[in-house]
């Protein structure tokens, strides 16, 4: 009997272990690396290096640009399975879903942030026509649910006008 | 970027003229997932964040795919592509396309 309830309590423990651990140790690593962007981000605006990224089709300041090239930056990244699991649960209702946003909007902020570093040390001025697109990697099938992954790609022409 | 190929997401290249258009040209790349990356994404997936396998898979597919689509350029006898645009797809449960098109231009 003893024995029965033991393995019962065992069971329970190792079946809910994965996703207690995913819950604790995922909060604790997204937190960490959406502080460290913060971070860098504020660094940067505050050094004054501006804000040099647009949508606009044409460059804005002049039309006497001396250089442009195709710039882009790309990431992936996946919710935890404590979120992938909140997530499920939210399909039975429907409704907004709050666990995937912290990691989808992490990525989004990454890629727009990687490439406004990538074009101010290469020295361009501006980026612009920036499209921001998302993209399914995996897909969940049955046999595989623990893995989720989504890319964001960013990209943009970087410009660089004439001094005058 | 390479070859001295000029790559532009707008209509025009800026402050350059365009002289002639050589049509649509593309490059594609299909990439399967190796298992054992797989394994280690399907782990990191406990914590979510950052998927580096699939990034750095991603990126290297998608320059692959760039690389191509200049290579049909530069065939054409053009020198700059305009309008560059991506897609990626995943067309089956281990595998991405990664597609880049764009017009071919040469530019003054």
């Amino acid at each position: 009997m003893a024995l029965y309830i033991l393995l019962v309590i065992a069971s329970i423990i190792f079946s809910v272990m994965p996703t207690f651990g995913s819950w604790l140790f995922g909060n604790w690593h997204q937190g960490r690396i959406i502080d460290r962007l913060a971070s860098e981000e504020k660094a940067l605006n505050d050094s004054g290096a501006g804000h040099p990224i647009n949508n606009l089709s044409k460059p804005a300041h002049s039309t006497d640009v001396e250089n442009s090239t195709l710039v882009m930056s790309s990431i992936s990244v996946g919710p935890s399975w404590w979120q992938m699991m909140l997530g499920g649960w939210k399909n039975i209702f429907g409704g907004k879903i709050e666990s995937y946003d912290k990691m989808l909007g992490y990525g989004r902020r990454k890629v727009l942030h990687d490439m406004r570093v990538q074009a101010l040390q290469q020295g361009f001025d501006e980026v612009i026509n920036v499209r921001v697109e998302t993209a399914m990697i995996t897909k969940k099938s049955g046999r595989d649910d623990k893995t989720a992954a989504y890319e964001f790609i960013a990209y943009g022409t970087a410009i660089k006008y004439v001094r005058s | 970027m390479s070859q001295g190929m000029h790559l532009s997401n707008t209509e025009t290249i800026p402050g350059k003229l365009i002289t002639a258009s050589f049509g649509l040209v593309q490059g594609s790349t299909v990439r399967a997932k190796n298992v054992f990356k797989d394994f280690g994404a399907g782990l990191k997936n406990m914590v979510g964040g950052e998927l580096k396998a699939y990034t750095e898979l991603l990126q290297e597919s998608r320059n692959e795919a760039l690389q191509r689509m200049m290579m049909d350029a530069q065939s054409r006898g053009a020198n700059a592509i305009v309008n560059v645009r991506f897609a990626t797809s995943a067309v089956s449960g281990g595998a991405a396309e990664l597609f880049a098109y764009g017009t071919a231009v040469t530019v003054q």
